[in-house]
């Protein structure tokens, strides 16, 4: 009987930590990749760089970049385009063609990669010229208590023309993550 | 009839009540028994990858890797196998096939409280019922080792946040030892990081010029300068920008935990190979180039970075169960039968103590022991560079050939060198076979490895108009060449998993053609010394080689004739 008991308890001394169910790690994940493209595609669709120009205008060609990291999480290469595909892939692309005079075309390092796939592609993208370029940039800052991390994470998007360097248009989204525990635990 | 020793006979119990309750005691103990068995058995059990510290040692990183790669582990170890595999393959001279093991490192250190949930069943039955972690020291260079991966693949910014994340890993475990340097902001206010580990801060100055930030760069060469002013020649050199190339030279072997004292209840920090202060002599075909000061010594650091959470827990597990033991072998011996019940219950669990309080044992056992960091202008240098860490020998020199000057700056090499001898020895720097990682050619690279020759490089286009030029292999087509290389089971660049480690290289007997950057380990083991001719394992490449070797021993015949 005794025994039974110094068992149970022991059982239950294993299972008591099973229970915490909070988060634990502020690294971004691709569900805060999706609200972002969301919202960042969002409010391009609503600015006036965009509604203002007709069918008429001199077409655009937006190159996309991918997302430059300056913040204090490791993001992936991969990750870093794939958040640019997810705005892109937001946007009506043949109404922005179609109405509104704009363009997008892949960046140049994917350009590049295609263009050395075979000889077929060498030429690939010649007519691409790029007259204006969206570039995002990610920053990030860390918070750390006894009881857990917190970071801030703040999205910069901005399309400029590469005539003069004037920033057309500029959108931002900002997610905020919190975790527990130690980090070296 | 009585089955068992426990004095009930007396009050005449039901003989069929008192057999069921005797043979109900008899499973419990068996199951004390086999629990107890089973986590003695645990406590034995060998430490995981303990197999690939000689070919480490010895530079054989490609043949080390396969080993890990094949090695079944406990989910718990997964981490610990992780972050093996990827610095020997980042070490190894393949950035690129590191990138998902990194990753997957990256992801087990950014989770905090990783064995929160685990604490009361490390303190009930062991420590090593965790998942691997590692210690903070281990953490931190992992979150170093993402940086340097990321930085040898150009993705600057991440190598900026991995070396700045290291930099707050220990900086929270200071505030949690109630450490304090009271150092001063930096000039422009990037570093509030009060860490003294200068390499971090070293990576994280090279990151932030890459990509541009040169106030936060100066801030982390400045926080150098207060913590480490012995690393002048460095910080100088990477202020002026007066570089395109950054070696980071890896010696010795870094420290390993073995338990220790009564039940191994303590973790040994054992040092495999001695600190001291000798600098690196780096030399080229002129002379010495520079002569650059140690930038870690990972047994001092790894000193001041463990966590000794359990320690206590564990030596009063061991201590009470030695008192049970003792205790429950005395009573065994006693006349009352319930006394020696009790005696023995006092045994097992004073042995299922002592059993549970060893300690983790588990340690990243493919660390060096030091670091340095050579800031290098490729286009200055003249030939093979020598490293040298004093007098040289065993472990202490090694050559890197010539390294071409390159358009992306800056470029990041990590040089690891071997404890032991096998691989440095004799080298000259001579590349020996051609490759896909450098433009130099080699004696014999007209053709194929597989076939006869020294070449290694993919059965690309431009492999095959290299052999053809050379009056080799003119009927074949680089479909044919392909497929020659895929009967062999070789696996083609294309076919490779991105981001995964290969195994052991074609030259020495694997499958895999990837080649390591220039000037790293894996480069000088297998494109700088020799190996055996290639043993074909089809019978179509055999053929093709028979046939391709007479006509070469007929044509040399002839000439002689």
């Amino acid at each position: 009987m005794r025994l039974g008991w110094l068992l149970g308890i022991m059982v239950s001394a294993l299972l008591a930590g099973c229970v915490t169910n909070q988060p634990r790690s502020t690294r971004l994940t691709n569900v805060d990749f999706e609200d972002l493209a969301a919202t960042i595609a969002r409010q391009l669709r609503a600015s006036d760089v965009i509604n203002e120009r007709s069918p008429a205008d001199e077409i655009w060609t937006i190159a996309m970049a991918r997302v430059e990291n300056l913040s204090g999480d490791f993001i992936p290469e991969s990750e870093q385009w794939w958040l640019m595909e997810r705005v892109r892939s937001s946007l009506p692309i043949r109404t922005l063609s179609e109405e509104h005079a704009l363009r997008l075309v892949i960046p140049v390092e994917r350009l590049t990669r295609l263009r050395g796939r075979s000889p077929e592609l060498e030429q690939a993208g010649f007519d691409r010229t790029p007259t204006h370029r969206m570039d995002a940039t990610i920053r990030s800052i860390a918070r750390v208590g006894d009881s857990g991390r917190t970071d801030f994470y703040s999205t910069e998007f901005s399309l400029i023309d590469l005539s003069d360097g004037e920033v057309k248009w500029s959108g931002a989204g900002e997610i905020k993550r919190v975790a527990f525990g130690r980090s070296w635990d | 009839m009585r089955s068992s020793g426990l004095p009930s006979d007396e009050v005449g119990i039901d003989p069929i009540f008192e057999s069921a309750v005797a043979m109900k005691i008899q499973r419990t103990y068996c199951l004390l028994f086999t629990f107890m068995a089973a986590v003695s058995l645990s406590a034995c059990k060998s430490r995981s990858f303990e197999s690939i510290m000689h070919p480490t040692d010895a530079g054989q990183l490609g043949r080390a890797r396969s080993v890990v790669l094949a090695e079944q582990v406990r989910p718990i170890d997964q981490p610990l196998r992780e972050a093996t595999l990827a610095i020997l393959t980042l070490v190894d001279g393949l950035p690129e096939h590191a990138e998902i093991p990194m990753q997957r490192v990256y992801e087990t250190l950014r989770t905090r409280g990783l064995n929160a949930n685990k604490q009361a069943a490390a303190a009930v039955i062991n420590e090593d019922k965790k998942t691997w972690k590692g210690e903070p020291y281990e953490q931190a260079l992992l979150y170093l080792y993402v940086a340097m991966q990321q930085g040898m693949s150009g993705e600057w910014g991440n190598a900026r946040a991995a070396s700045v994340a290291a930099l707050e890993l220990l900086d929270e475990y200071d505030r949690y030892q109630e450490v304090s340097r009271n150092l001063p902001p930096t000039t422009h206010g990037h570093v509030v990081s009060q860490s003294d580990l200068a390499l971090a801060h070293l990576i994280a100055s090279i990151a932030n010029r890459a990509i541009g930030r040169h106030d936060e760069a100066d801030d982390h060469l400045e926080r150098v300068e207060q913590i480490r002013p012995h690393l002048q020649p460095v910080t100088d050199q990477l202020q002026q920008g007066a570089f395109d190339t950054v070696l980071i030279v890896e010696m010795g072997a870094g420290p390993v935990v073995r338990r220790a004292g009564e039940d191994g209840a303590i973790e040994d920090l054992v040092t495999r190979w001695p600190s001291d202060d000798r600098l690196l002599v780096v030399s080229d075909n002129d002379g010495v180039v520079r002569s650059v000061p140690r930038a870690l010594d990972v047994n001092a650091f790894a000193n001041l970075y463990q966590w000794h959470g359990l320690a206590g827990l564990r030596r009063g597990k061991s201590n009470v169960g030695s008192m049970m033991t003792v205790g429950g072998a005395a009573l065994l011996t006693a006349d009352d039968d319930e006394a020696r019940w009790v005696g023995l219950g006092l045994l097992l669990g004073g042995l299922l103590a002592k059993a549970g309080a060893h300690a983790d044992d588990r340690s990243l056992t493919v660390l060096p022991q030091r670091y340095f960091v050579v800031p290098l202008q490729s286009s200055a240098l003249s030939g093979p560079l020598e490293l040298r860490l004093g007098t040289g020998g065993r472990g202490a020199s090694f050559v890197v050939p010539a390294l071409a000057s390159t358009a992306e700056t800056p470029r990041l090499i990590v040089v690891r060198v071997p404890t032991q001898e096998p691989v440095t020895s004799g080298l000259t720097g001579e590349v020996l076979y051609s490759n896909d990682a450098s433009q130099q050619r080699s004696p014999g690279d007209d053709l194929p490895y597989i076939l006869g020759g020294t070449c290694v490089m993919a059965p690309t286009h431009e492999a095959l108009r290299k052999y053809q030029s050379a009056g080799n292999l003119l009927d074949l087509t680089t479909a044919d060449l392909r497929e020659l290389y895929r009967q062999e089971g070789i696996v083609l660049p294309e076919d490779e998993r991105p981001g995964v480690p290969p195994g052991a290289h074609v030259l020495e007997g694997g499958r895999s053609l990837a080649a390591p950057v220039a000037g790293s380990l894996g480069f000088v083991r297998l494109f700088c010394s020799r190996h055996p001719p290639y043993r074909p394992r089809s019978e179509v490449v055999a053929r093709l080689a028979h046939e391709i070797g007479s006509l070469r021993t007929r044509t040399t015949m002839e000439i002689e004739q």
